[in-house]
């Protein structure tokens, strides 16, 4: 591995690092306290000792972080102070939810953004292309839950086609089983959010990738590959599109943690069982552990996503040499 | 090369662009014509339209240029009402280019080879193999080492990325090469190595160029013929010695005067004012406004062109008073007077 790949290791190890130790400080500083959700005031206070003792919410806050540093180490989260469970196992199976919803709309949304961006952007000036700026700039600065009521309203509602939230219909998998993911049910509760979830990501990698080509369109290789005899569609292809691809296919990796964390909105309107809904929630409890791995999480979801764009970069355009 | 039949003939091509509604006459009238071997200069200062005859030729005119009359002929065929599909399998086969910029070019994150292979493998039927084999064949033409042929385009000198457009340009050799500005990027000393192989591989292979350029020097070096263009017109053509021993119009003899001359006593004169505004209804002669001699008819009415005995072509109404123009055109005052005159 050379020098250039081992410093970006060691300066995201050190991103990370930072990162936890800022949350870590800056949830305790938050109003609100974690033991009156934990620990009944109507208990005695010798049974509100012992179990402040038991979270080490006794200890001085140094103390507590150092320790938190050491069982962050072996990958030990803590326990969730809501629910007495391993913070792993809590987050687990709230991320399996959100990924499910967030990464297929996060691939439809680039793989249709480009295409659609880049043929618009080729026949520049015409309708649709005037009409589908407007729409996606307009989509895009509005705020996601307005548009998530929105459909609900319209499509839920109103056509009542499609549930108003929840991942699947309550009580047909009571012991929430991995059949759940496989069922007709849970597509039907998925579509509607994984719709306004794609609709809403269509507009940024395609206002990109209409720029990038109407920057491409002008460049003497583009004449070039049109005067070697190529067809119109060989041309925006295979030289066009595919040099207006740097920009976006490096920004798709970044917008990993965001996307995710983004999610938050989408999961409370629809009421989706996510990685984002239960960050709301914890924050509400001032449920340290689990909201603390929940931000860290994607937080290493950001800063892998800008290695691998870093990465990508280097594969897709050989000009750049990482030394 | 008397009686042979034209490679490529062009008549009253004019050519216009538009940008919202507005008319810019880029090319007017233009009439030449390119014989099968032949080296032909065509020199003008930017804007004039050599790029624009140069688009029109090969049909990539941007959406706004429009073809408004004229023709375009090779073969018997008329290029400007083929049919686009047909028309697309005559680009890089029967004409190809050698492009002016030779690092933008090429496409940034392609190999040289693959760029190379595109070409052959569009026009012909060859496995990616032998296409392969073609392209270090080309490489040794144009003097690079084959085995760099899968390099990128930033892996070259700005020479070798030259003679790598030249290669290419004569991958499926065709039997017409435009260069535009082949060495404009380059010093002079690879601006020579560059123009000595390419007329070493014309002899060779016998194919007919154009040389786009607005250093008249390189023309006299390099071709047999020439074309000056003026505001979209063609002003002055015929054989090249002709024309620098015996300029007819006024603006080749202010072109040859503005050719700086190593050891000369005598400074280069330039010519002052600039072309006119294309967008605007031109009346009379385009060059009338520059020139020292214009007298009230040439800026009434636009010259007819008028064909001399030796075949040099000139669009002036004063031409016959050539030979006093070019006495009188060495004196920088000449010059001084027009732009008095007319601003």
């Amino acid at each position: 591995m050379s020098m250039f790949w081992f410093r970006r290791l060691w300066q995201s190890a050190l991103t990370l690092f930072t990162m936890l130790t800022l949350m870590f400080f800056l949830f305790r500083m938050l109003p609100g306290d974690p033991t009156a959700t934990v620990i009944s005031p109507a208990l005695y206070p010798k049974a509100q000792e012992i179990l402040r003792m038991q979270f080490g919410l006794d200890k001085p806050l140094w103390e507590q972080y150092f320790v938190y540093v050491k069982n962050l180490s072996v990958f030990d989260f803590g326990l969730s102070f809501h629910t007495g469970r391993p913070v792993a196992d809590e987050i687990g199976s709230r991320l399996l939810n959100t990924v499910l919803l967030v990464f297929p709309s996060l691939i439809t949304a680039y793989a249709l953004g480009s295409i659609v961006g880049a043929v618009v952007g080729w026949s520049r000036g015409s309708k649709t292309e005037t009409i589908l700026v407007f729409l996606s700039t307009a989509l895009q600065s509005a705020p996601v839950f307005w548009l998530s009521m929105l459909s609900i309203l319209y499509f839920s509602i109103q056509l009542d086609l499609f549930p108003i939230g929840h991942i699947v219909s309550p009580g047909k998998f009571p012991d929430e089983t991995w059949r759940m993911y496989f069922s007709a049910d849970f597509l039907h509760h998925l579509a509607l959010p994984f719709l306004v979830n794609t609709l809403y990501q269509f507009c940024f990698p395609f206002l990109l990738m209409r720029s990038s080509i109407l920057a491409t369109v002008g460049e003497d290789y583009v004449e070039l590959a049109r005067m070697k005899g190529l067809s119109e569609r060989s041309v925006l292809y295979r030289h066009a599109m595919r040099n207006s691809l740097l920009p976006l296919a490096t920004t798709l990796p970044m917008t990993l943690g965001w996307a995710v964390a983004g999610s938050v909105v989408i999961e409370t309107v629809f009421s989706w069982p996510g990685l984002g809904l239960l960050m709301v929630e914890a924050v509400g409890r001032s449920d340290y552990p689990v909201v603390q791995a929940a931000f860290l999480l994607i937080a290493v979801l950001t800063v892998l996503g800008t290695l691998i764009a870093d990465f990508l970069y280097t594969l897709l355009d050989p000009r750049i040499v990482n030394e | 090369m008397q009686g042979t039949d034209p490679l490529v003939q062009i008549q009253n091509l004019d050519v216009s662009y538009y940008t919202k509604g507005v008319q810019a006459k880029a090319l007017h009238n233009i009439g030449m014509e390119i014989l099968p071997g032949e080296r032909l200069g065509l020199v003008g200062e930017s804007g004039c339209g050599k790029s624009t005859l140069l688009k029109t030729i090969m049909g990539v005119l941007p959406p706004n240029g429009k073809v408004n009359r004229g023709s375009i002929e090779m073969d018997g065929r008329n290029l400007i009402e083929m049919d686009e599909k047909l028309r697309r399998q005559t680009r890089w086969a029967e004409i190809s280019m050698i492009t002016q910029s030779a690092l933008n070019a090429l496409n940034p994150v392609q190999r040289i080879d693959r760029q190379i292979i595109e070409a052959i493998r569009t026009h012909q039927a060859m496995s990616k193999e032998q296409a392969a084999e073609r392209v270090s064949e080309l490489f040794g033409m144009v003097g690079v080492d084959p085995a760099r042929a899968r390099d990128y385009p930033h892996q070259f000198s700005g020479g070798m990325r030259q003679r790598a457009v030249i290669a290419m340009a004569l991958a499926l050799s065709p039997q017409l090469i435009i260069a535009d500005e082949p060495t404009t990027a380059l010093d002079v000393i690879v601006q020579d190595q560059i123009f000595s192989r390419l007329r070493q591989l014309q002899q060779d292979r016998g194919f007919a160029m154009i040389l786009v350029t607005h250093d008249i020097a390189l023309v006299v070096e390099n071709c047999q013929k020439i074309c000056v263009m003026y505001a979209g017109m063609i002003i002055e053509a015929g054989n090249t010695r002709d024309i620098i021993q015996k300029p007819r119009h006024p603006y080749t003899i202010g072109l040859i005067n503005a050719v700086s001359v190593l050891g000369s006593v005598t400074a280069p004169i330039a010519i002052p004012g600039s072309p006119p505004n294309l967008f605007e209804n031109l009346e009379g002669c385009r060059f009338a406004p520059r020139c020292p001699f214009a007298s009230a008819l040439c800026h009434q009415k636009i010259p007819e062109p008028t064909t001399l005995e030796n075949g040099q072509k000139v669009l002036c109404h004063h031409w016959s008073k050539a030979d006093e123009f070019s006495k009188l055109a060495k004196s920088p005052e000449t010059w001084m007077q027009s732009t008095t005159a007319t601003t």
